[in-house]
């Protein structure tokens, strides 16, 4: 007897096989229950699927991207806007105080290498950062 | 229409109209859900307006399947993080044989209980089944909407009803 159909089961019950195949299968299937058994099981599942309901959408379908970026809320709008003005009052003030403030190295190279009791930080950080708020 | 070579992509709003049902149908049964389900047939609406995809005459159904299918497995590889949840198309790891009493199984099968079963099937199970069974293409055109040979189509379609028919036939 011929091999069991197998993975064929369902190509023969969807009319997929090509003819030769199709004849061969129908023959095996003749003469042996097991893959006849199979063959039935096999249909009941595809016709469930089959019968499965169409699924009307919830919403009315667009053309959108399927991840849009993320709209941030009011709040995080204003708070965004103003963390850029910062940012350029900050930006703005750093070029403008660069020739009489110190630089950033310098402050730090003064502060890591003083003692505790004498630090310059004091002296020398107000002329630098503050001024460019005030402007 | 009788030339069919040029053919015009078809405008979305009226595949939205005429095919949403149809889209959004095979749609839901990859996804599995509602929300990404919507997000898949919008993606494919999008695709047909922005003209990217090549629109071969013939059926609109065949189309669109086949673009809802690319759109689908894009997300799933995006999604999927480790390589060990690839396929297991080694053809060493059969699916074990279901139990013999299921020729009454349709008998008291839910639609739910199916919908269940075809989330619970590896992607590339789910999308050949769907393909066939809810989208209705043929297996050649499964196969080139996948880039797959037609015996990979013939397993993975059997493979998952055999899985389907296991879950579905569970005490």
């Amino acid at each position: 007897m011929s091999e069991h159909l197998g993975e064929a089961l369902s190509a023969l019950v969807d009319g997929q096989l090509s003819s030769d195949e199709e004849i061969a299968a129908l023959d095996h299937l003749a003469g042996c229950e097991a893959c006849a058994a199979e063959m039935a099981a096999t249909t009941a599942v595809r016709d469930l699927v089959r019968s499965l309901p169409p699924v009307e959408p919830l919403r009315p379908l667009v053309a959108v991207p399927a991840h849009p970026q993320p709209r941030p809320g009011r709040l995080a709008g204003v708070l965004a806007a103003a963390a850029a003005s910062v940012a350029m009052l900050l930006l703005s003030g750093v070029q403008q105080d660069a020739g009489t403030g110190p630089q950033v190295a310098q402050l730090v190279q003064v502060h890591t290498t003083s003692p505790v009791n004498a630090d310059p930080m004091s002296q020398v950080a107000p002329a630098a950062l503050p001024v460019s708020f005030t402007r | 229409m009788t030339e069919a070579e040029e053919q015009p992509v078809p405008d979305w709003e009226e595949v939205a109209r005429t095919y949403g049902r149809f889209l959004y149908t095979v749609a839901y049964r990859l996804a599995g859900n509602h929300e990404d389900a919507q997000d898949l047939a919008q993606e494919v609406l999008l695709r047909v307006r922005r003209g990217l995809e090549t629109y071969k005459p013939g059926s609109m159904e065949g189309w669109l399947s086949r673009i809802t299918t690319n759109v689908f497995l894009d997300e799933v590889r995006r999604r999927r993080r480790r390589p060990t949840d690839a396929l297991p198309d080694d053809p060493d790891r059969v699916v074990p044989p279901a139990p013999a009493a299921d020729v009454a199984l349709a008998e008291q099968t839910l639609p739910e209980d199916v919908q269940a079963a075809l989330a619970a099937l590896p992607d590339e199970f789910r999308v050949a089944v769907v393909l066939c069974d809810v989208a209705g293409r043929s297996y050649q055109e499964i196969s080139e909407s996948l880039g797959v040979p037609l015996g990979t189509v013939r397993s993975r379609i059997h493979r998952g009803r055999a899985i389907l028919r296991e879950q579905l036939t569970r005490p």
